[in-house]
C-alpha cells in the first residue's frame, strides 16, 4: 500500500471491525479481501475489499489453481493496534503472511525519519490459517429475498438519533414503506419515540399497498455499531428488511468496498 | 539552603517532579554547594533517577550553613511533593516564582509558590526518616554510547502497544532495533510482536563496541522520555550488555538528568535480584527475590558496624558499604543492575544500639546455597504403549476405522 487515502481507509475498516468483534476471518482471493464476522455461526458482517484499490502490489498463492484462496482467523483488535502506526504519516505499508514459529500477518510500515534512511516498523500479528475442511463455514452468506429495500438517510443523522434512543430501550424497530418513509422507533413503558425520514428511494418492494409497512425489531446496540461505518464515507447505504426476520444493511464506497451487515430480529 | 526558581523554570521543575513520581514513592532532595538534586529509587530498586539542577537554573541560590549531614538527609514522600506541583498548566500560567528553603536540622522543607495574582502558597513538606541514597554507576566505562534527539525515540515508542512492560533494545552496526519483549512462557499466540528499526543516521552519536541487546522496563523510561521531549533535549544512552545497567542522560546548561535502569539478564540462571531489608531486631537480613521471572536465591548477610569496607562477594557483585559509628546499615544490593544503593539509617533506638555493640565484632557473611533448580521436565508419555517395540497396532480393536482424516 502506498496511497495515503488507501492506507487511511484500510485502517478505518479494520478499526470498525475491531470494535465489533474479537474474532474475525479474512478470506484472500486473487481479486478481493473479505473480512467476515460470524456470531453463533450466523454471518454478521461481510466486508469485501477490492485489492486493486488498496494495494499497488498484490501477490497471493492459494493451495491450488482451483482453490486459490487463503482463509485466516485472527483478533482484529491486534491488527487494528498494529495499523495504528499508520496514523503517523507512513510512507508505505506491506502486509505479508509469514511463518515465524507460527503463522503471522507481518505488517511492515515505512515511516519518514530525520535522516535519509527511513524508519521501519514491523508488527507480527499471530493468525490461524484455516484448513480447507473448515472453509465451508466461512463462505459468503446467502442474501435472502427482501420484502423491501430502501435507501438509508445519511448515517450521521441516524447516528445522532440512535445514540439517544440507545439509552431508552435495548430494542429498536425499523420500518419502511413503499412510499419511501423510513422510521426508527423505540418503545418504553412510558413513551414511544419514533423518527421518520421521508422521500427515500425505494429499490424494491413486495408490498402491493402503498400504506403497508415492513418492520423488524433489532438489537439497538448492534445497529449502533453499524453506524460506525460512517467513518469510511459510504457512497450509498441500503436498508433491506425481511418482515420480522432479518435486517440487512448494505454499504458501499465507490465499487471497492462492499459491506453487508446482518441483524437478526429479536422478539419482545 | 535557599533558592529561587523563576518563571518558566518552575514548569521544568514541576515536570521533573511528575517524572520522578512515576518512578519512586520517596524523593531525596540533596543540596550541594552549587547544585540541587532531586533523586528517587523505585521499590524493587531496579530504577534510579537523578535530576540535578545547576547554578544557572536558579535565579538565586545560596547553600548557607548546612552541615553535610543535613544536606544528605532530606527525604520526603513523593505524594507530598506532587501536591505542590499538581497542575503543570496552572503553574505555567500563574506562578511567578518558587522558593525552596531547607534549614539545618529542620524537620520540614519549605516550598513557597508565588502567584502572579499576589497569592503566596507555602507548602511545608515533612522530612521523613533520614536516609542517604548512594549510587555507583559509571557512564564512561560503558562500551556503547548513543545519542539522539528525544523526539526520535519518542516517535519510535509511540509505535508500541500502550501497556507494554518491557522493551528490548538491540544495537547492530548499521541500525538500532527496538522490540517488545515477549516472555517465552506467556505464549506467542496472543501477542503482537513489534519491531522498530532506526537507522544509524538518526543518531548524533553511535559508538558501539559490540553488537548486543538489552531489555528494560518501559514505564520509567517513558516518564523520562516525556520529560526529555518537553524540554527538547537530546538523550544519551550508555550501556554495556544484558544484565548490566543502562543509563539514560539528558544534559544542558541548567540541568542534568540521569536515569539508571536494570536490564534483564539473558542468562536467567546467573541472575539474582535480591533486595535486602533491615529489620532492627534481627542481625541478619534476608534477601528476597523480587522478580518472579528470576529464580530465587537467598542471601543472608549480616552486617553491623562495618568500618569502611567493601566486600567482594563470590557472585562478583560488589557490595559497597560506608558506615559511621552508631549508624546501622541498610543495604540494598542488586545483582541484576549492580546499581549499588547503600542507605544509612540513623538509629536512635537504644536497644538497637546495644545490639549493635554486641555484634560489633561480628562480621560474617552467611550464604544459603542456591535453591535447587526446578526438576527437569520429563516428557510424560500419554500413549506409552505405542512406543514399545512389541506394540502391534493391529491387535487393537477397531484399528482400521479412520476417525479423523489427515489434515492439510
Amino acid at each position: 500500500m502506498m496511497d495515503v487515502i488507501a492506507m487511511r481507509d484500510f485502517t478505518n475498516i479494520v478499526n470498525v471491525i475491531s470494535r465489533i468483534t474479537k474474532q474475525c476471518t479474512l478470506r484472500l482471493t486473487p481479486d478481493e479481501l473479505c473480512f467476515s464476522v460470524s456470531v453463533d455461526r450466523a454471518s454478521m458482517v461481510w466486508a469485501e475489499l477490492t485489492q486493486t484499490h488498496f494495494f499497488t502490489e498484490y501477490i497471493m498463492n492459494g493451495v491450488s489453481e482451483e482453490q486459490n484462496e487463503i482463509y485466516l482467523e485472527f483478533d482484529p483488535i491486534m491488527l487494528a493496534k498494529s495499523l495504528g502506526s499508520l496514523r503517523m504519516t507512513a510512507k508505505s505499508v506491506k502486509i505479508k503472511l509469514t511463518n515465524k514459529r507460527q503463522p503471522c500477518l507481518t505488517i511492515e510500515i515505512e515511516l519518514p525519519s530525520l535522516s535519509l534512511e527511513s524508519r521501519q516498523c514491523l508488527h507480527d500479528v499471530p493468525v490461524r490459517v484455516i484448513p480447507r475442511r473448515e472453509w465451508a463455514e466461512h463462505q459468503a452468506p446467502n442474501i435472502p429475498e427482501f420484502d423491501i429495500s430502501v435507501d438509508m438517510p445519511q448515517l450521521k443523522h441516524v447516528k445522532h438519533i440512535v445514540e439517544r434512543m440507545k439509552n431508552m430501550s435495548p430494542r429498536l424497530t425499523l420500518d419502511a414503506s413503499k412510499t419511501g418513509v423510513f422510521a426508527l422507533k423505540v418503545d418504553t413503558d412510558s413513551a414511544t419515540v419514533s423518527t421518520h425520514f421521508q422521500e427515500l428511494q425505494v429499490w424494491s418492494s413486495s408490498q402491493r399497498n402503498q400504506e403497508d409497512k415492513v418492520s423488524a425489531t433489532i438489537d439497538i446496540k448492534k445497529f449502533f455499531m453499524f453506524l460506525a461505518w460512517d467513518i469510511v464515507h459510504p457512497d450509498g447505504v441500503k436498508c433491506n428488511i425481511v418482515q420480522d426476520r432479518v435486517v440487512n444493511l448494505f454499504l458501499h464506497v465507490a465499487d471497492f468496498v462492499k459491506i453487508q451487515y446482518f441483524l437478526p430480529s429479536v422478539f419482545t | 539552603m535557599k533558592c529561587v526558581i523563576a518563571g518558566a523554570n518552575v514548569k521544568i521543575l514541576a515536570k521533573a517532579i511528575h517524572a520522578l513520581t512515576k518512578i519512586g514513592d520517596e524523593m531525596y532532595i540533596e543540596p550541594h554547594e552549587n547544585t540541587l538534586s532531586f533523586r528517587t529509587v523505585n521499590m524493587p530498586n531496579s530504577a534510579y533517577a537523578d535530576f540535578t539542577f545547576l547554578r544557572s537554573y536558579f535565579s538565586y541560590y545560596v547553600y548557607g550553613d548546612l552541615q553535610e549531614s543535613d544536606a544528605l538527609k532530606c527525604k520526603i514522600s513523593m505524594r507530598s511533593a506532587i501536591a505542590v506541583f499538581k497542575s503543570i498548566n496552572l503553574i505555567d500560567k500563574q506562578v511567578e516564582s518558587c522558593h525552596i528553603n531547607l534549614e539545618s536540622d529542620a524537620s520540614e522543607i519549605l516550598f513557597i509558590l508565588k502567584y502572579k495574582n499576589g497569592i503566596t502558597k507555602t507548602h511545608l513538606l515533612p522530612i521523613l526518616d533520614c536516609e542517604v541514597l548512594q549510587t555507583t554507576y559509571n557512564k564512561d566505562s560503558a562500551s556503547i554510547k548513543l545519542s539522539s534527539q528525544s523526539q526520535v525515540l519518542g516517535d519510535a515508542m509511540r509505535n508500541f502497544h500502550q501497556n507494554l512492560v518491557e522493551i528490548t533494545l538491540e544495537v547492530c552496526a548499521q541500525k538500532l532495533l527496538l522490540r517488545n519483549y515477549v516472555d517465552d512462557t506467556s505464549g506467542l499466540s496472543n501477542t503482537i510482536r513489534t519491531q522498530f528499526a532506526l537507522g544509524k543516521g538518526e543518531f548524533d552519536r553511535y559508538d558501539i563496541g559490540s553488537e548486543t541487546s538489552i531489555t528494560f522496563c518501559v514505564k520509567e523510561f517513558k516518564s523520562f522520555l516525556n520529560f526529555a521531549e518537553s524540554v527538547v533535549t537530546p538523550i544519551s544512552i550508555y550501556f554495556e550488555e544484558a544484565g548490566r545497567p543502562v543509563i539514560f542522560t539528558l544534559k544542558n546548561q541548567s540541568f542534568e538528568v540521569n536515569l539508571v535502569l536494570s536490564t534483564l539478564c539473558s542468562d536467567l540462571d546467573s541472575q539474582a535480584e535480591t533486595v535486602l531489608t533491615n529489620k532492627p531486631q534481627e542481625t541478619s537480613m534476608r534477601g528476597r527475590a523480587k522478580n518472579k521471572r528470576v529464580p530465587k536465591r537467598n542471601n543472608n548477610i549480616s552486617s553491623n558496624k562495618i568500618q569502611d569496607k567493601s566486600i567482594k562477594s563470590t557472585l562478583g557483585n560488589d557490595i559497597h558499604k560506608k558506615s559511621h559509628p552508631h549508624l546501622m546499615e541498610e543495604q540494598i544490593k542488586q545483582a541484576s543492575t549492580s546499581t549499588e544503593v547503600a542507605k544509612r539509617k540513623s538509629n536512635s533506638n537504644d536497644a538497637n544500639k546495644e545490639e549493635n555493640l554486641d555484634d560489633q565484632s561480628d562480621l560474617f557473611e552467611d550464604k544459603i546455597p542456591n535453591s535447587p533448580s526446578p526438576p527437569n521436565k520429563k516428557a510424560r508419555l500419554i500413549f506409552q504403549k505405542c512406543f514399545q517395540k512389541t506394540f502391534d497396532p493391529k491387535t487393537l480393536p477397531g484399528y482400521d476405522i479412520i476417525l479423523v482424516e489427515d489434515s492439510d
